[in-house]
């Protein structure tokens, strides 16, 4: 899968779903997000590789593309 | 008069109640309905009889030979020649049901979707638990094994069991697991007793090797394994570009920081009741040293995110800080 579903982590930062490929990267977004978060879905490149400072990394929800439900 | 031939043309016409013939008769064609009953041989052909909408015989006591196309309503009583039901049986129906109680048959067939031969059954289409006997489905015992100590000797066939108040559930074919005893290995003689033939020589020399026998003729359904079996696992990479390798019945896994991810699954659990097992290597990218263990929860407050729908667990040093991982493997056994 060459997509990511990224949330706000309610515990500070942002999670990062990684699609197995038994369901579409929309129907995962919407079972495997928490109910109510919204969600963004990117290409895998946009995630950096470098997990020094995974703590810090953040995102902008201002236009999710959908939330969990 | 012995018999009564009717020739061509010849018809009775205006008849009204019965016509009795008391001796042979010989007819080219019944143009018409046959109803009643048949006592007597029928030979020949009735391939000609014809009826609307069908032929209906009440009874007949006697052989019918030759081939018989069209619908049977009533009961057929008697023998026939296996070449006569292999090839002519087909399409046959009855009410309730035909009954063919002759053990010498050696092929049925039904339709095109079914025959039964000399080896064996074939079935294309459905066959469902329901028609079949108990005795050839699995139980819960049989998926279990049975269990004892045996005796054996290096490179040899030869195998006696040392408690053997089981060997009489042991049949030859059944699979043998064991110390020393080559995958695939069966029983190939002695069965029922306590001095076994396997198919394969025990690769060891011991008096102690535990050994287990699983039945080889019986048939595995969802109900008894169900139970058994591995419900999800996952192999991800939780390092750099965080991936999933492989996995069943996982939707996804997520990253939720530094060592932390949970695991989704895709047909949820019954409840949560499940166990959870696994194992992680450390970064190796960053030659990472040391034990890791794989834990379930999250040290944020006390969410141990254990629920139908996934579960959160975290890659761990022996100090309790969380670590990312190479290898992360997480099994789901319910």
């Amino acid at each position: 899968m060459n997509q990511r579903i990224v949330y706000p982590n309610p515990e500070g930062g942002v999670c990062i779903v990684i699609p197995s490929g038994d369901l579409s990267t929309e129907s995962t977004a919407k079972k495997d997000v928490p109910t109510g978060l919204p969600y963004k879905i990117v290409d895998v490149s946009e995630i950096p590789s470098d997990r020094t400072f995974r703590a810090a990394w953040e995102d902008d929800f201002t236009n999710p593309d959908g939330h969990g439900e | 008069m012995a018999t009564l031939r009717v020739g061509t043309g010849l018809t009775f016409n205006g008849v009204t109640g019965d016509v009795n013939f008391l001796g042979i008769v010989t007819a080219v064609s019944f143009a018409g309905n046959v109803t009643g009953n048949v006592t007597g041989n029928v030979t020949g052909n009735a391939t000609g009889l014809s009826g609307t909408p069908n032929i209906t015989v009440g009874t007949v006591t006697g052989n019918l030979t030759g081939n018989v196309t069209g619908n049977v309503t009533g009961n057929v009583t008697g023998t026939a020649s296996t070449a006569t039901l292999a090839t002519n049986a087909q399409g046959l129906t009855g009410t309730p049901d035909i009954t063919v109680g002759v053990s010498t048959i050696t092929t049925i067939k039904v339709g095109t979707a079914a025959t039964l031969d000399s080896s064996g059954i074939n079935v294309t289409g459905v066959i469902t638990t329901s028609q079949l006997s108990g005795g050839c489905l699995a139980t819960i015992s049989n998926m279990s094994g049975i269990h004892t100590l045996g005796v054996t000797t290096a490179a040899s066939t030869f195998v006696t069991l040392r408690h053997p108040n089981q060997t009489s559930n042991i049949s030859n074919g059944d699979f043998v697991v064991g110390t020393g005893i080559t995958v695939g290995t069966t029983v190939s003689a002695g069965a029922g007793t306590s001095s076994l033939t396997l198919s394969l020589p025990v690769g060891i020399n011991s008096n102690a090797n535990r050994l287990a026998f699983y039945k080889h003729d019986k048939i595995v359904t969802p109900a008894i394994i169900g139970g058994q079996l591995c419900r999800a696992w996952v192999n991800f990479d939780g390092t750099g570009t965080v991936h999933i390798r492989s996995s069943y019945n996982v939707s996804s896994i997520t990253d939720n920081g530094t060592g932390d991810y949970t695991v989704n699954f895709t047909t949820a659990m019954p409840d949560a009741n499940y166990i959870v097992t696994g194992s992680s290597t450390p970064d190796l990218a960053l030659g990472g040293q040391g034990y890791r263990f794989l834990a379930v929860g999250s040290t944020y407050g006390n969410d141990f995110s254990k629920t139908s729908a996934g579960v959160r667990v975290q890659v761990v040093y022996t100090s309790a800080d969380k670590t990312d991982g190479t290898h992360v493997s997480v099994a789901i056994f319910r």
